[in-house]
């Protein structure tokens, strides 16, 4: 009897520790298969406050994005291809005593976007003519937002990624800009979420912007820096980051050269929400 | 029986007029689209290069209105048909400045740009003194609310947090999530500065920002691009300021031992609504901001019709337009457009200010004075009309109304009265003289009020308004140009604002505004 109390107890340990290294040990890689869809929203709460001379001026936006992705090909080296396709967008600001809200719905622009199985954006292209000039760019927000390890991590594992990012002027952004981010990931365990286990990823950034654009003539400069900290949570089940919620701060400075030459420093707190599902 | 009907006539001609303010046509026909096209055409043409502020083309403007006004037989306001508006451009003398603080023995000098950075409404001065944390550094007694209660902070440095208490909550009594004036730099520098404080650090509130590190990087001396921008015009005053510079994390956790600890008492008062303000125990600072300062002057020109009532004389009212634009290029193709010529922008309401002068100096006298005034620096920060109402040249006490003429050629038949809301009087006399003008008077919205030089009188609480015909695709743009002015609308416009005028300068009368 006392042996086989024993033997219970052995059992109960194993299984309790096999159950608490398997949630301490986890494979983070987007693993998808061709076909696949889902469906992401992306909420964001920005507050924006310009400083002109004495006076500040503060600027409360909300966004909100609809969008839909369909897994098009995952080549044998793990490579995902998607095309992403913008749906609607809900964009409330309210600034010096006006509250005004635009919505576009139905907007289906679509754009092809290529990933490594880690999650780093390789290429992306925009097939459609925006409808409204400057939305696919405002909107366009990588769909891996987190980069993964791509293996098996422990708890407490950390990886970085550190990548140069240059955008091209856009009719939504007169400057070309370089964004130095340092992403530093860090595997936190399971957590359960509405009763379903994920892996959660923290992670912190530091980010690194400046710029340079001429519009009429004038020459134009952007600097700033930032931080972003938050968490994702990873469905194993569906390979994908299903959650995502983080805040970003930026403050920065925009110079105008020439005859009418000013600095305006600005500072942005934002809070962005990232859901994602697989459409069924 | 003849004579009985002679007098009645003559009574209702004589109330008819007195009550109405019949409006002489002699004075409206001096407005006239070819008037107007005169000066625009000159005003905008090529060889004024834009009229920037400060410029040699704005003050050969300068010298046109006035030498106008002079032919009109407008007068000179104290000797003079030009008040000289002070300017400058400030930098900052980056070898100039440095922050240490002691704590102890303990002394850490702290980086510039990374550590520390000056704001704007810096003073040029080197101070040292004990520091105070005082919350937000916020006295707002209709919220019942003092960081500084019960707190002695002369010739001390206070320390306090941007922003206002519960900032994002939206029920909060600073007004829910819409800053108050309390949470500006500002306000918090005049505050330390009327208790007596001879520097003042401001850090961000750590509970609902991400970044610490100072913010913005308004100085060309201190920015990446330091070679390419060039610091900015702004309007030079001898207002007695205190060093003022924003601090980061580094000395958040020299002073407070780590951020968590500045957030644990940024909750406190969150919570409670009540300071939790202390001096550092034997901590003491030396902050030194040094700026260099450049001068420059612009005109803003004036000119006087006096009033002939033996009271309403010596009250005013202002007719105003700015008449300064936005330069040219200074990288530009051959053969590009390279000058913004602000045609609409302002050289229309400039002649239209420069046209009604015209109109009532061949009009009979006004009871009240009319002070014409075309402001410089509206471009770089409506600067004109800020120097015009600190240093008033008619007390602003004695100024009944501002009527603000800036943009007035384009859009086809429609114009926004701006302001209107806040100045229900006015906007019934517009409204009334409307209908023998004949303009379509289309909702503004208000958008655009604080957007010219009215507000500044408005600021002071003299009832203001702004005749605009909204912007457009050139709006600032090098296509601002003579050919795309509308001068019979501008003419209409004009004629607009003279009915209007003549009303306020020969009613004893008094505008309420409602401040928004």
């Amino acid at each position: 009897m006392k042996i086989n109390n024993l033997k219970s107890v052995l059992l109960l340990a194993l299984v309790a520790f096999s159950g608490l290294s398997f949630s301490q040990e986890a494979a983070l890689l987007y693993n998808l298969a061709k076909g696949k869809a889902f469906v992401q929203n992306t909420k964001l709460s920005n507050t924006i406050t310009q400083t002109m001379g004495p006076n500040e001026i503060k600027i409360l936006m909300d966004i909100s994005i609809n969008a839909e992705i369909f897994v098009e090909n995952v080549a044998e080296n793990g490579d995902i291809t998607v095309i992403e396709v913008l749906k609607d967008m809900t964009m409330r600001n309210v600034a010096m005593g006006r509250d005004t809200t635009l919505k576009f719905d139905n907007i289906n622009e679509r754009s092809r976007v290529a990933y490594t199985k880690e999650g780093k954006l390789i290429s992306r292209t925009v097939l459609d003519t925006a409808s409204v000039p400057g939305l696919s760019e405002s909107s366009k927000q990588n769909w891996m937002y987190l980069q993964l390890p791509g293996k098996k991590v422990k708890v407490g594992e950390v990886w970085n990624n550190v990548s140069n990012e240059t955008n091209a002027k856009s009719s939504a952004n007169p400057f070309e800009t370089i964004t130095n981010s340092d992403f530093k990931y860090t595997y936190a365990g399971s957590e359960a979420k509405d009763g379903k286990p994920f892996s959660k990823i923290e992670f912190e950034a530091t980010l690194n912007v400046e710029g340079k654009g001429e519009q009429m003539g004038m020459q134009m400069f952007v600097e700033g820096t930032g931080k972003n900290k938050g968490f994702g949570l990873f469905d194993s089940s569906s390979s994908i980051v299903s959650y995502i919620e983080f805040e970003t701060g930026i403050d920065m400075s925009i110079s105008v050269s020439g005859q009418q030459n000013m600095s305006i420093p600005m500072s942005q707190s934002m809070k962005t929400v990232i859901t994602l599902q697989e459409k069924k | 029986m003849k004579k009985l009907l002679l007098f009645t006539v003559l009574f209702l001609v004589i109330a008819y007029t007195g009550f109405t303010q019949v409006v002489p046509e002699k004075g409206l026909s001096q407005i006239t689209s070819g008037y107007l096209k005169k000066q625009i055409d000159f005003l905008a043409s090529d060889s004024l290069k834009g009229r920037n502020t400060p410029s040699p083309e704005l003050d050969i403007a300068a010298s046109y209105i006035a030498n106008e006004f002079s032919k009109l037989g407008i007068k000179k306001v104290n000797g003079s048909y030009f008040q000289e508006v002070p300017l400058c451009t400030k930098n900052l003398d980056v070898d100039g400045c440095g922050l240490s603080i002691r704590r102890g023995s303990n002394s850490v000098s702290f980086k510039l740009k990374t550590d520390y950075t000056p704001f704007e409404n810096t003073a040029d001065a080197e101070i040292s003194g004990n520091i105070v944390f005082a919350g937000y550094g916020i006295t707002a007694p209709e919220y019942n609310y003092d960081d500084y209660k019960d707190l002695d902070v002369k010739g001390k440095i206070v320390l306090v947090m941007k922003h206002e208490p519960q900032e994002n909550d939206t029920c909060d009594v600073f007004e829910g999530k819409r800053d108050t004036h309390h949470s500006s730099i500002e306000s918090k520098l005049k505050n330390a500065m009327s208790r007596g404080a001879v520097a003042i650090m401001v850090v961000t509130d750590p509970l609902n920002h991400v970044t610490l590190n100072p913010q913005g990087y308004s100085w060309p001396s201190l920015s990446k691009f330091k070679g390419s921008i060039t610091p900015q015009i702004t309007l030079y005053t001898q207002e007695v300021s205190i060093p003022c510079i924003q601090v980061g994390e580094n000395v958040i956790n020299f002073l407070f031992g780590g951020v968590d600890s500045l957030k644990r008492i940024q909750n406190n008062i969150d919570t409670e609504l009540k300071p939790f303000s202390f001096e550092f125990s034997e901590v003491s600072s030396n902050v030194k901001t040094k700026l260099d300062i450049k001068h420059f002057t612009a005109k803003n020109v004036v000119g006087i019709i006096k009033g002939s009532d033996s009271k309403l004389k010596d009250e005013v009212l202002v007719i105003g337009a700015h008449y300064d634009h936005v330069g040219y290029k200074e990288n530009y193709k051959p053969g590009e457009d390279y000058i913004f010529n602000g045609a609409d922008d302002n050289a229309s309401g400039t002649a239209g200010v420069m046209a009604l002068a015209k109109a009532f100096s061949v009009s009979k006298k006004t009871k009240r004075s009319m002070l014409f005034i075309l402001f410089a620096g509206e471009e770089k920060g409506l600067y004109g009309s800020e120097y015009y109402t600190q240093k008033p040249l008619i007390p602003l006490t004695k100024t009944v109304a501002m009527l603000n003429l800036d943009m007035i050629s384009r859009n086809g038949d429609s114009l926004q009265i701006l302001g209107e809301k806040f100045n229900p009087e006015l906007n019934t006399i517009i409204k009334e003289e409307n209908n023998c003008v004949g303009l379509n008077i289309i909702d503004s919205g208000n958008e655009f009020f604080g957007a010219s030089d009215h507000a500044n009188f408005f600021k002071n609480n003299i009832s203001s308004i702004f005749f605009f015909t909204g912007t457009h695709s050139d709006y600032h743009t090098v296509r601002d140009n003579p050919d795309k002015v509308d001068h019979a609308k501008a003419e209409k416009i004009t004629k607009l604002v003279f009915r209007t005028a003549w009303r306020i300068v020969n009613e004893n009368k008094y505008y309420t505004i409602n401040k928004p």
